[in-house]
């Protein structure tokens, strides 16, 4: 891989049997540069990350990662492995017969690192995530919460450069989501990760994004900066998160 | 040149044969929804242990059950025991197989019902109408299965032999074990195959993706058991009464002449002699037809056209006759050379058809547990760069590993239970414990033969017991 460029989408296509999923797509996420997908359910979000992600081929258009092509028209030129992108999904995809540390050393042991060396990595992720006591719990046998940083500490051992969050806060309560968020967010900016993150909830999109896309049938219909999207853009989900930040605003202040 | 149509007897025999199928399929269905509908539904008292008798019948083969019946009609001097009476005794026998199969099939429909429909039911009108619109909704799969399961009763020649009535397969039984005309049992054997291809197919063209969709149905759509204090004073006597009609009367008549003494050398000597084979075709059969689901499955699980297709395809192995399946494969053994005669001589070629057999079965177990799989988890497999053989190795056949000792199980007992193939493609000496029973019952004493039932019912109720200590809480 040549130096951090960041990541460009070209003209992507993406169709399924007839059905058109990502239409002439074309974005770039700098490095570091945080990004957020918005838009409508069934609207192509996920079905981008996983373009990006190189496990499925667009039909049509290109994409780099720093600068290197891996993928083009129904070809994929990096496989998923080799693009330095880790991907957390929204159903965490956490395997669910392997214990914790199970499901990071599996993942570590495919980079063919020494035995040795792959449990000490799988322990310092679990440390850096908080949850190195559950490391022979099943998954099953945590909390959402607890589960969800599994899920990030499987995503993030293999140190990636873009770590694409498809949804994956759905379901968890508020004051453990805004934790997590805070974690990810210090993660990301002290490994240098830059996080694509697909959500629908406005507060998680204000968290992450310094840039925003909002996507409508498989089109980019909007992108830019999302403090400006916020201020200026007349996009019905914009004009929502406007409202309900603007509401959330409006609350009287709590004495603590 | 073979001649398709058979004479005007056996077409008379396939006629009353067809009378006895739709009367147990109607009695059965009749017997089972409401009542497997009403055990999915709600929770009662001894619920699980009574579900867990109820597989008793399942596991045993059905000539034990004629055999029990016929000598529980002497103890009772019940007389008249015509053809009518040989009809309905078969009825009896076969709707003691169908009913619990009903009753299952039932409780799973009443799974591919959500919660929350079940909750508006109940909210919309009353308990009792609730009751009837999931019924309602479980009645196609149930009568789909009921249908399969009495179609296989056409090719099951036991309770008409011993009943005294002259089925189909009871004819096609005399052609080549006493007659031993293998032209007119093949003869018999193709019209049959015929006549179960004509119900089967357009019933698997029209609902065969129905079957599968519930089939498949996931853990997560289990619904959570309603409490009703109705059901919970009348549910379980009368599964009582069912098991005492299903399970006792047999039972009773099988071992009635026990009171008389058992001859247990008799029996330890008959085991001694077959223990070993009837190990050999169960467990191959199991493991056979687990490794060919598991293969299957690996190859095509991911793809719901192709499970679909393949399942409702696989399903004629078990809808053929299995004689009709045995008699050709000694065709096909005969017209090859003798180096093939390790598999067409050997006790393989049983475990082999056998497993073939009971595949379908052995693959919806497998597929049952493979389609709650994410597919995410190949996507964070493909993403890491985790190689398909250590996901494989580490993650996907370990999760299933449950399903496929449940496999092998299950198809061992029920390998171990089907007499027809044994029969024909045994090589000389070589028989299973319940071919021992079904050649002896005729010649030799009623204790000699109680004898035997008895230690075959006792390693069956074991086996259902370690089953359902294992897998019955999820079951």
């Amino acid at each position: 891989m040549k130096k951090n460029n960041g990541l460009e989408v070209i003209q992507v296509c993406k169709k399924y049997a007839d059905q058109t999923v990502l239409d002439n797509v074309s974005f770039s996420v700098k490095p570091e540069q945080h990004t957020v997908v918005l838009g409508e359910s069934g609207c192509g979000k996920s079905t981008l990350l996983r373009v990006v992600a190189g496990l499925f081929a667009p039909n049509a258009g290109k994409i780099t990662i720093d600068g290197n092509r891996v993928s083009s028209a129904n070809q994929i030129i990096i496989q998923p492995h080799l693009r330095n992108i880790a991907l957390v999904f929204q159903d965490l995809a956490l395997w669910s017969n392997l214990t914790v540390l199970g499901n990071i050393t599996l993942v570590l042991s495919a980079k063919k690192f020494s035995a040795v060396n792959v449990k000490k990595q799988a322990k310092d992720v679990l440390e850096m995530c908080g949850i190195i006591s559950l490391a022979n719990r099943k998954p099953s046998e945590t909390s959402g919460g607890q589960q969800q940083r599994v899920a990030l500490a499987r995503a993030i051992v293999l140190q990636p450069k873009y770590l694409l969050l498809d949804e994956p806060f759905s379901g968890l309560d508020l004051v453990t989501k805004y934790d997590l968020m805070e974690e990810i967010v210090a993660l990301a900016d002290k490994k240098n990760i830059t996080i694509i993150l697909v959500t629908h909830d406005p507060f998680e999109a204000t968290f992450f994004a310094k840039q925003a896309l909002i996507l409508s049938r498989g089109k980019i219909v909007e992108s830019g900066l999302f403090k400006d999207l916020l201020a200026q853009s007349q996009n019905p989900i914009m004009l929502k998160f406007r409202s309900q930040l603007q509401k959330t605003n409006d609350l009287p202040a709590v004495n603590d | 040149m073979f001649d398709w149509i058979p004479d005007s007897h056996f077409v008379t025999a396939t006629t009353r044969s067809l009378v006895v199928m739709f009367s147990t399929i109607v009695f059965s269905v009749g017997v089972g929804l409401p009542l497997g509908t009403l055990a999915g539904l709600y929770q009662f008292r001894r619920k699980r242990f009574l579900l867990g008798i109820l597989a008793i019948p399942l596991l045993m083969p059905s000539f034990l059950w004629a055999i029990g019946l016929s000598q529980f009609q002497e103890l009772f001097t019940i007389s008249g025991f015509s053809h009518s009476s040989g009809a309905l005794g078969s009825v009896f026998v076969f709707s003691s197989l169908l009913i619990p199969l009903s009753i299952y099939t039932s409780m799973l429909g009443v799974k591919s019902v959500s919660p929350h429909q079940i909750d508006a039911f109940i909210l919309a009108g009353s308990a009792l109408w609730a009751f009837f619109q999931v019924l309602k909704r479980t009645a196609p799969i149930t009568i789909l299965i009921s249908i399969l399961a009495g179609i296989m009763t056409l090719s099951d020649p036991g309770p008409g032999l011993i009943l005294g009535f002259p089925s189909a397969a009871a004819e096609i039984l005399i052609s080549f074990s006493a007659l031993f005309d293998f032209d007119l049992a093949r003869q018999q054997c193709f019209f049959i195959a015929g006549l179960s291809l004509f119900f089967f197919l357009p019933i698997m063209l029209f609902l065969g993706s129905h079957l599968s969709a519930v089939l498949l149905a996931q853990e997560s759509s289990s619904i959570k058991l309603v409490e009703n204090s109705t059901v919970q004073r009348y549910a379980a006597p009368t599964f009582i009464i069912l098991l005492i009609i299903i399970i006792g009367i047999p039972l009773v008549g099988l071992f009635k002449p026990l009171w008389q003494g058992i001859d247990f050398n008799y029996a330890l000597k008959t085991i001694q002699r077959t223990w070993l084979n009837t190990i050999f075709y169960s467990t191959n059969s199991g493991l056979l037809s687990t490794v060919f689901a598991l293969t299957f499955v690996l190859f095509f699980g991911h793809y719901q056209k192709i499970r679909i297709a393949m399942l409702s395809f696989s399903l004629l192995f078990i809808i053929l006759p299995s004689s009709f399946v045995a008699l050709n494969v000694l065709e096909l053994g005969a017209s090859v050379s003798t180096s093939w005669d390790w598999l067409f001589r050997g006790r393989l070629l049983i475990s082999a058809v056998l497993g073939l057999r009971f595949f379908p079965i052995a693959t919806l177990l497998v597929l049952n547990r493979y389609a709650s799989i994410s597919p995410t988890w190949f996507e964070a497999a493909k993403i890491s760069g985790v190689s398909k053989t250590k996901f494989y190795l580490q993650v996907l056949i370990p999760f299933l590993a449950p399903s496929l000792a449940l496999s092998v199980l299950v198809i061992s007992l029920l390998a171990t239970a089907e007499i027809g193939t044994v029969l024909l493609l045994r090589p000389p000496g070589e028989d299973s414990f319940p071919l021992a029973i079904f050649t002896v019952m005729a010649n030799a004493s009623e204790i000699k033969v109680s004898s035997l039932c008895l230690i075959y019912f006792v390693i069956s109720a074991v086996n259902l017991t370690v089953l359902w200590t294992i897998f019955g809480k999820k079951a």
